[in-house]
């Protein structure tokens, strides 16, 4: 389990639960725990979910988290199969209905980008614009509520 | 020499930037053309018309076409340091010419998004 570490000067901030990802046994693992956040499933580049994870992820009402600190930190060619792993799950999630939350991922405040960066990042990942504004305001909005 | 007419004139997006971190101004500039370069290749630089029209005392103004917006926006958040100096690019507003951006900062109207 692991929870977001509120940046410094929001300490009153509540941390959400979530599940960092990266294999396919990490993210089935978060999947099947009903975690609210699976954070970075595709961490290491590869397709490490398939649709049967995203169903359950759905039925479970688990939250794929994409954070843009993973291809802030990539290298150049680490960061090219992020894009491509990212492309095909934004596209998966948006046939299967899965909800999307978008987010810097900042553990200091250089990591940190402004919503409308964040939006274009969203764009940039196959989102509509529309879809890349509700994954960085409604989504959290949800979670919080859900908590 | 006769102007393009309006028709074939491309739509320009003029974004105001301002870079967070303790790198000199040519190394600023440096690792934002680096950055597109790299996210896009010499095809997308190319398209995407990308340059930086000014930049001094940590603000700045580049320049793109209306369709790469958001992927010039993705390249300025990527960029992470530069001269070996860790760094932070903040996209402060986005206009259709520099006049706009000018009265953006004056407060005259709403910033975009």
């Amino acid at each position: 389990m692991y929870a977001f570490r509120p940046a410094e000067g929001f300490s009153s901030c509540k941390p959400a639960r979530c599940a960092e990802g990266g294999t396919e046994e990490a993210n089935r693992k978060a999947v099947r725990s009903r975690v609210p956040v699976l954070l970075d499933p595709l961490n290491g580049g590869k397709m490490a979910i398939d649709t049967a994870t995203l169903q359950v992820a759905k039925d479970n009402d688990v939250t794929i988290g994409i954070t843009f600190r993973q291809f802030l930190a990539a290298g150049r060619s680490k960061r090219i199969r992020l894009l491509v792993a990212y492309r095909k799950l934004v596209q998966l999630c948006l046939k299967k209905g899965n909800r999307i939350l978008l987010s810097s991922g900042a553990r200091d405040e250089m990591g940190l980008r402004t919503p409308q960066q964040l939006v274009a990042f969203g764009v940039f990942l196959g989102l509509s614009r529309q879809q890349a504004k509700w994954a960085i305001s409604k989504v959290p909005e949800y979670l919080e509520g859900r908590k | 020499m006769k102007p393009y007419p309006p028709s074939l004139r491309e739509r320009r997006r003029y974004i105001q930037f301002e870079a967070y971190g303790a790198a000199g101004e040519g190394e600023v500039s440096q690792a934002i053309r680096h950055s597109v370069m790299s996210l896009f290749g010499e095809d997308g630089y190319a398209r995407s018309n990308f340059s930086i029209i000014r930049y001094g005392k940590g603000r700045g103004i580049c320049r793109c076409t209306h369709s790469w917006l958001d992927n010039c926006l993705v390249a300025l958040a990527l960029v992470r340091e530069a001269g070996g100096r860790p760094i932070r690019i903040k996209a402060a507003a986005v206009s259709g010419t520099i006049k706009g951006l000018a009265r953006k900062n004056q407060g005259l109207a709403p910033k975009s998004f």
